[in-house]
């Protein structure tokens, strides 16, 4: 205030000048109009902020679900076990069938290199040649042709065992633990 | 936060013959004053959140106030032409006393001597000796030099004084 008074923003018009804009007031129609106007306007924004705080998390919670549910789908479980589909033997590089003492079969087309080393060997049994090999502390057997091979294995340390289970496989081309009681 | 704690009926109440004479003094025009008192109020529900104090609040009113009469100038123009015959039927509907009735009929030479300053003028001569703010408050809320307010002021009274005295430059 005291700005007013230095002599270099004295001004002789200034106190006219305060005394007539003090004489200047909203018209009072402008002022319900306006707050009409403005009530509008927030209840507008109320509406907005309300969808907003209602539809965003639905949104957000059907997105999350969508990505929860279709994970299962990016991740296809190795089917193992009895009666399998065919499924390529990769040899000792892959984990066996994990199936306890129970027999396992598999279907290659290739037979596994396993059974190049110098430990295997063939017998006859129901009058097919089956290869024999030892692995870990089990056994693996195989028979067929360049066509395709059956691969046997079996977590038994009983050879006379697992090669009674090969001659059930061979005489009945069914599931070795079924037959076997 | 005293700001927050106002509802907006209560900030027009207590803001809305403020905002009308600023509008007033920086268009001159009454319609064109009552478009910018709605406009600014209406932007006042859009930023009011931004708006952290009572102090804050007044001069973000009349910051708003000053640019959206800077904006209706374009089209102040426009409409100027097309409303001179309703300014006449409208002016004779109105007896309600309008102190800028008597500006437009100039009985009231101080405030038609301002309006006619140029926008720039106009701004600080309001600020400084209406609201009675500081050089530095005026420069803060224009974004101008505390030096372009001085002299912007000088200019101003200069001028005035030719005016209303009837000086020759």
């Amino acid at each position: 205030m005291s700005q007013r008074k230095e002599p270099d923003y004295v001004w002789d018009g200034c106190e006219p000048y305060k005394e007539e804009l003090r004489h200047v007031h909203a018209p009072a129609e402008l002022v319900a109009l306006t707050k009409e106007k403005v009530a509008a306007e927030e209840g507008k924004q109320k509406r907005q902020r309300l969808c907003r705080k209602m539809y965003l998390p639905a949104v957000a919670a059907a997105a999350f679900a969508v990505v929860v549910l279709s994970f299962p789908l990016w991740q296809k479980a190795p089917t193992k076990g009895l009666d399998t589909p065919i499924q390529p033997y990769l040899g000792s590089a892959a984990d066996m069938p994990k199936s306890g003492d129970e027999t396992v079969l598999q279907q290659t087309a290739v037979l596994p290199v396993e059974f190049l080393q110098e430990d295997a060997w063939t017998e006859e049994l129901e009058g097919i040649q089956v290869k024999f090999v030892q692995k870990d502390s089990g056994y693996i057997a195989a028979f067929g042709d360049e066509a395709g091979y059956t691969i046997v294995s079996s977590k038994t340390e009983d050879l006379e065992m697992f090669r009674e289970d090969i001659r059930l496989l061979l005489q009945n081309g069914g599931n070795v633990n079924e037959d076997r009681k | 936060m005293g700001a927050l704690r106002l509802k907006t009926d209560e900030i027009i109440d207590k803001y809305a013959d403020m905002v009308y004479r600023i509008a007033v003094n920086e268009t001159g025009n009454r319609e064109d004053a009552q478009d910018i008192f709605q406009e600014v109020f209406l932007r006042l529900v859009r930023y009011r959140d931004r708006i952290a104090s009572e102090e804050h609040l007044k001069a973000w009113l009349i910051r708003v106030t000053i640019n959206c009469a800077k904006k209706q100038k374009g089209s102040f123009w426009n409409r100027k032409v097309a409303s001179v015959e309703k300014s006449a039927q409208e002016q004779s509907d109105e007896r309600t006393a309008n102190a800028y009735e008597a500006v437009e009929n100039a009985d009231s030479p101080v405030l038609l001597a301002v309006r006619e300053l140029p926008e720039k003028y106009r701004n600080v001569v309001y600020l400084f000796y209406y609201e009675e703010m500081s050089i530095a408050q005026i420069g803060k809320l224009l974004g101008e030099k505390e030096s372009t307010v001085k002299s912007r002021l000088y200019r101003a009274r200069e001028i005035l004084k030719i005016r209303l005295k009837g000086e020759k430059p």
